[in-house]
């Protein structure tokens, strides 16, 4: 599994591993033999084992090397099952790899954390919850971005086309705070048991901030949701892949206060997320002349309100939560939800 | 000191190309189309020029399921069974 190099200093290993490419461009913590034991024995795992395949790069990954990557990223051995999780889930055939991870659309994976491991291993779910600060985030999500460029060969430029990228290509990964959720959690919408742990894993485009501050009722503070959600310039104007939207505290206060439901706030952010059509293709978004009967017909950033998925996380002050938007199309990709496995 | 290395090489696949036709004379096309925009667009404008110049018959269009996947199984066994050659391309 590893070789000797003549090097006696830490900062040359650094460099050493920098210099080799394996990096995402931040110093990694050097592995070890017993690290690198350690990690895969947090998990239950054979170095040969293999977590998952993507066929169209001829790759199968295996736990060794998830092993190797978890450590370069800071992981601690504990969070090596979470990081399997979202292995599984970035190799499930839903969520459509090759196209997610190579695209020139550049998508982030976001990570969401779900049930008893979250706080278990301190992945932060309050306060700055998308932000630096949190070790389990930070590191959970950096080593799945380290599997995909050392494992799966997902380097920029060359099998990354992304034209941007976005700042979540580092690391996004956070947990949903059920124990403040005015609903069920994402895990348990999806047929999972409350003390089962999950991660669900999300083609993400950039994040966008939604502020709303004066708003008393849910329809009138899920507007600016909607208008967000149906801007001209998203990939989910044309090709309605999923919308993760996120609720943090005083957003998910008001909600509560009104007794809407999960499915209502669904239902009524796609009822009034939408553009006509004529503006969508105004806007060259869809192609052709605009028709009379395009002035009346509506375009959905999503295929229907089910792709619409809601989760609480982050602080409880403040009248901000966000809408994380969708790589691709419907066609390409779905979010895709992993059982967490322990040993 | 002990480096571990992180990467896995692609496992490569033998292969090898298919024979050009010599002669596109009198053959049947098969289209990929991947469905980006204009791609079935140029694809049928091609396949319209080899008919002219060739007399080449348009046999059956793939529709893949979206840019990023493969030709399904089933779409791979039609264009087999009945198309002598396959002209695939991205339009965008």
């Amino acid at each position: 599994m590893s070789q000797t190099a003549p090097i006696k200093d830490a900062q040359a290993l650094i460099e050493l591993y920098y210099n080799k490419g394996w990096t995402d461009g931040l110093p990694v913590v050097p592995p070890s033999e017993a690290s690198v034991g350690a990690t895969l024995a947090a998990a239950g795992l054979q170095g040969d084992e293999v977590i998952g395949e993507i066929p169209d790069r001829h790759v199968r990954v295996t736990a060794d090397k998830v092993a190797i990557n978890a450590v370069l990223a800071g992981c601690l051995p504990e969070y090596m099952p979470v990081v399997v999780a979202a292995v599984k889930g970035i190799c499930h055939p839903d969520y459509c790899y090759h196209g997610a991870a190579t695209s020139t659309g550049g998508s982030a994976v976001a990570t969401i954390v779900n049930g008893p491991i979250a706080p278990r291993l301190e992945i932060n779910a309050r306060d700055n919850v998308l932000g630096q600060g949190f070790r389990a985030n930070a590191t959970i999500g950096r080593a799945v971005r380290l599997v995909m460029m050392n494992a799966i060969n997902t380097r920029p430029g060359k099998l990354d086309r992304s034209t941007l990228g976005n700042p979540g290509k580092y690391s996004l990964c956070f947990a949903e705070n059920e124990a403040e959720s005015p609903w069920e959690p994402l895990h348990v919408e999806r047929g999972y048991r409350p003390d089962e742990s999950t991660v669900t894993v999300f083609a993400a485009e950039g994040l966008i901030q939604i502020y709303n501050q004066l708003s008393s009722t849910a329809d009138q503070l899920l507007l600016p949701f909607a208008d967000a959600m149906s801007n001209l310039g998203s990939m989910n104007i044309a090709g309605q892949a999923q919308i993760v939207v996120l609720f943090a505290g005083e957003h998910c206060e008001t909600l509560r206060a009104s007794g809407w439901s999960k499915r209502q706030v669904k239902d009524y952010l796609y009822d009034h997320a939408k553009r006509t059509v004529a503006d969508v293709k105004r806007a060259g978004r869809i192609a052709g002349p605009v028709a009379p009967e395009d002035e009346r017909t509506w375009r959905h950033p999503v295929k229907s309100a089910d792709d619409i998925v809601v989760v609480t996380a982050g602080g409880r002050a403040g009248a901000f939560s966000a809408v994380l938007m969708g790589w691709g199309s419907a066609a390409h990709t779905r979010s895709v939800t992993t059982p967490v496995v322990l040993p | 000191m002990e480096i571990f290395d992180p990467t896995i090489s692609a496992e490569r696949e033998a292969f090898s190309y298919a024979p050009r036709p010599k002669d596109l004379h009198g053959l049947k096309v098969g289209l990929v189309e991947n469905t980006k925009f204009n791609s079935e667009t140029i694809l049928r404008k091609i396949a319209e020029r080899l008919d002219e110049r060739y007399k080449v018959k348009l046999v059956h269009v793939d529709h893949k399921q979206s840019s990023s996947h493969s030709v399904a199984d089933d779409g791979l066994a039609k264009l087999k069974e009945q198309a002598d050659f396959v002209i695939a391309g991205v339009g965008d």
